[in-house]
């Protein structure tokens, strides 16, 4: 499903989206992703999934550290750091 | 584990104001000074933490990736060139511990051999010779996402397809989108290039996202 009456179709739109999630296209190519996507539902479909990929994966992956192993490791660097050579 | 936890940190962010700089922080530890190593310990464990638990997949190993990348960092204290950003660095010594740790523990004899994944396995949109998707995007599932988002079923999805991810990718993926490391920042830490940074998260995210797409009926 190419743009229609455009030279720049959903593979490089797909190819872009890195790029412009960073916001670090060209002027040129963000101007033709984004008439792209002004008339091409699949690719706005696809970079939406794209970018709340990122977003969950993100919000679910975000472990905290549990109090008690930052304790054991700062018990552990505590007495298990060699003292440095002068 | 029902443990009091440490709140979540921003990879790379300024120390509060008072505070000491990191720079400040490893020249004094660099001579020697281990109060000057802890407050840097304490500042970068929980994205090291982070990191350490979702390229390991166990809180044991993470921890002792924590331990075996600090302990390094201390002793490679010395060798540091300033010029860095200590956050870069550590990552660095982090990331290459947690690869060190997964390729013995793929060649423990107890251990069944798993086949080393590649790239070419990473799923991901397919184009016909006209440039448009060969089976486009049905649904735009991202409405239904943050519905979803304390979904336990959704959680367990999420870490088994980035657990999937071979090393390289996954590595580079948690870097930058869950600790927020700039691109720049993860080709100094894992001594890549810029480009081939982006397209391992780019590669990274259409596996991923064709596997979210599947939790969420896509297919």
């Amino acid at each position: 499903m190419a743009a229609n009456g455009s030279a720049f179709y959903c593979r490089e739109c797909v190819e872009l989206l890195a790029d412009y999630m960073d916001g670090t296209l060209s002027a040129q190519q963000k101007e033709q992703l984004e008439d792209h996507l002004s008339h091409c539902s699949p690719c706005v479909t696809f970079v939406r999934t794209y970018k709340a990929t990122a977003r969950l994966c993100r919000t679910h992956l975000a472990a905290a550290m549990p109090q008690e192993l930052s304790n054991r490791l700062h018990n552990f660097l505590a007495h298990g750091l060699p003292p440095r050579k002068v | 584990m029902g443990a009091t936890t440490h709140e979540t940190g921003t990879a790379g962010a300024p120390p509060p104001a008072g505070e000491p700089l990191d720079r400040e922080l490893v020249d004094r530890a660099r001579a020697g000074d281990t109060a000057a190593f802890a407050t840097l310990v304490q500042r970068h464990e929980r994205q090291l933490y982070r990191l350490a638990l979702r390229m390991t997949g166990n809180e044991t190993d993470a921890e002792e990736v924590l331990q075996e990348s600090f302990l390094n960092a201390w002793e490679k204290l010395p060798e540091f060139r300033g010029d860095a950003a200590f956050n870069s660095w550590i990552y660095r010594i982090a990331s290459n511990c947690a690869l060190m740790r997964l390729r013995r523990r793929r060649r423990a004899p107890d251990v069944p051999l798993e086949p080393e994944r590649t790239s070419e396995d990473l799923p991901g949109p397919q184009f016909g010779e006209d440039g448009g998707y060969l089976r486009p995007p049905r649904s735009d599932w991202s409405l239904r996402a943050d519905d979803a988002l304390h979904n336990r079923q959704l959680g367990s999805a999420i870490e088994t397809a980035v657990a999937n991810l071979s090393e390289e990718y996954r590595v580079v993926f948690l870097l930058k989108d869950v600790d927020g490391l700039s691109n720049e920042a993860i080709a100094d830490s894992l001594g890549l290039t810029v480009p081939a940074v982006k397209s391992r998260l780019h590669r990274a995210r259409l596996a991923l996202r064709e596997k979210l797409g599947e939790y969420f009926g896509e297919r």
